[in-house]
């Protein structure tokens, strides 16, 4: 445990050896399977205990009705200023109107709270707790390789690996996998992410020192300089941003000539 | 009776992407029979733990039809209710709506429904025996064009340690457990390994081989959607006709 706790860590610094002895290993994927997934897991447990002490609350619909009521609050006085030209009455009805809404929802919610289930209530809230902190390492990433997350690891690795191969890297996939697979590990600072301010703050830092791993990782990997690995790593995201504007673009010209067209 | 490869051993190096799990089943007397029953044993034992996990999450809510029943009750709380309960034409209609909403929405937003998983049992090993026919065939062909050696049997046996990965589904038997694409992106890497496997190709050929099969499925929806989309323009025009 402390030796793989130490390669975590040297592979946290950029220390060569870390990667090589990940990529060398006959089960290399097996290794950076289990960092992204432990990783994952423990960033995750300030989650699964605020879940499971706010489904134990008695009244947990009141205090989540509370809490969003008041968000929503927060959110319409921050959101004040951006909307100067819309009449403050007018604002204040779509206000109430979602406000209504949202203590229609709540109003179910309590109803629903109140009917008999053949488990314990007490026993499912714990459940739905554990069921969705197990699944996050599972989820998708909002983001490439923006978390400890296996499909962002995978997903985006097997685009790395293919532009890595054809810009001459001489890596195997298993040794990619395990040696970029410490991409992970500055993400364990996702486990402050609940703490106002500063858990944005270390999430931002840690995507870029874990970008910086994962090139690390590919150029070890691959025996590429790093400036083909970073190349290799940068080329999916960007290809996919051109198609995306490409897309975009062709989409909106199309309709405008539809449009154009029906005048 | 021929030499039994299959082991959960090997089943587990080959998730892991294990080269030698690849090559073993590939070089098995019989790859065929013994893929078969891997894809099989893995829909049917997945679907089962999966059915334990939905019968805790159903033991854990309260009945659907009450659910629905509380909704419907709370509406004429709402503004807008009262607007439309002068109505009867738009009251049905909405009636209708409503109770078409019940039969969709519960199973897209992932209610418990023990029903629906203990007809995975049979559901998923059928699954996936089709797309491991359908999409070894294809990737066969294209191995074979591009120059591999493999056999059509060895082939499908290679591939069915593709279907490893949905091993993972059998985590469901944890209430509320939810995997998301990473199952089928290990999949394809897990297909890229069996192919070149099975075809002895190079790394190139063997992205192609993996990958050209699903330009096949899309050329096949495009042109399914191409011919609906002509057909019911067809159809109304007609109607228009009459």
């Amino acid at each position: 445990m402390s030796a793989w706790i130490r390669t975590l860590w040297n592979g946290a610094i950029f220390h060569g050896p870390a990667f090589s002895g990940l990529n060398e290993r006959r089960d290399a994927f097996l290794q950076g399977l289990l960092i992204v997934l432990v990783i994952g897991l423990v960033v995750g447990l300030p989650g699964l205990i605020g879940d499971v002490v706010a489904g134990l609350r008695p009244n947990a619909v009141e205090a989540e009705m509370d809490k969003a009521m008041s968000e929503m609050d927060q959110v319409v006085q921050q959101m004040r200023p951006f909307l100067g030209n819309m009449p403050s009455g007018t604002l204040d009805e779509i206000i109430a109107q979602i406000k209504e809404n949202m203590r229609f929802g709540f109003d179910i919610a309590r109803k629903v709270e109140a009917m008999p289930t053949i488990l314990p209530k007490p026993i499912d809230r714990v459940f739905q707790a554990i069921g969705k902190w197990a699944s996050k390492p599972f989820g998708g990433s909002g983001f490439p390789l923006g978390g400890a997350i296996l499909s962002t690891w995978l997903g985006y690795g097997i685009w790395v690996m293919l532009f890595a191969r054809l810009l001459g890297g001489r890596g195997t996939l298993t040794g990619f996998f395990g040696a970029t697979a410490l991409y992970a590990v500055p993400h364990v600072l996702g486990f402050f992410a609940f703490v106002p301010v500063l858990g944005g703050i270390l999430g931002f830092l840690a995507y870029f020192w874990g970008l910086a791993i994962y090139v690390k990782g590919t150029s070890v990997s691959h025996q590429l300089s790093i400036e083909r690995a970073l190349l290799a790593v940068l080329l999916p995201a960007l290809i996919a941003l051109l198609v995306a504007i490409i897309s975009a673009t062709g989409l909106a010209t199309l309709i405008a000539i539809s449009m154009s067209g029906a005048r | 009776m021929g030499n039994r490869t299959l082991s959960l051993g090997l089943v587990l190096r080959a998730l892991f992407l294990d080269n030698d799990a690849y090559d073993q089943l590939r070089d098995d007397d019989n790859p065929f029979i013994e893929g078969l029953f891997l894809v099989i044993i893995i829909g049917a034992v997945t679907a089962l733990l999966n059915l334990i996990g939905q019968l805790l999450a159903w033991a854990g809510t309260p009945s659907m039809s009450a659910i629905k029943d509380a909704v419907w009750q709370a509406f004429p709380t709402m503004q807008w209710w009262s607007q439309m309960a002068g109505n009867a034409t738009a009251m049905a209609q909405f009636k209708q709506y409503y109770d078409m909403g019940w039969q969709i929405f519960p199973a897209l937003f992932g209610a418990p429904d023990p029903a629906s998983a203990a007809a995975n049992i049979v559901l998923w090993p059928l699954a996936a025996v089709l797309s491991w026919l359908l999409y070894g065939t294809l990737a066969h062909l294209f191995a074979r064009m591009l120059g591999g050696a493999g056999r059509y049997s060895q082939t499908l046996g290679a591939l069915s340690l593709s279907f490893t990965p949905f091993l993972l589904r059998g985590l469901g038997f944890l209430p509320y457990f939810t995997v998301g694409a990473v199952m089928n992106t290990w999949q394809l890497i897990c297909r890229y390994k069996a192919i070149r496997s099975a075809g002895q190709l190079s790394w190139g050929r063997a992205v192609w081989a993996t990958l050209l099969p699903f330009l096949v499925y899309l050329v096949f929806w495009v042109v399914v959607g191409v011919i609906g989309g002509l057909g019911l323009t067809a159809a109304i025009s007609a109607m228009q006709g009459r």
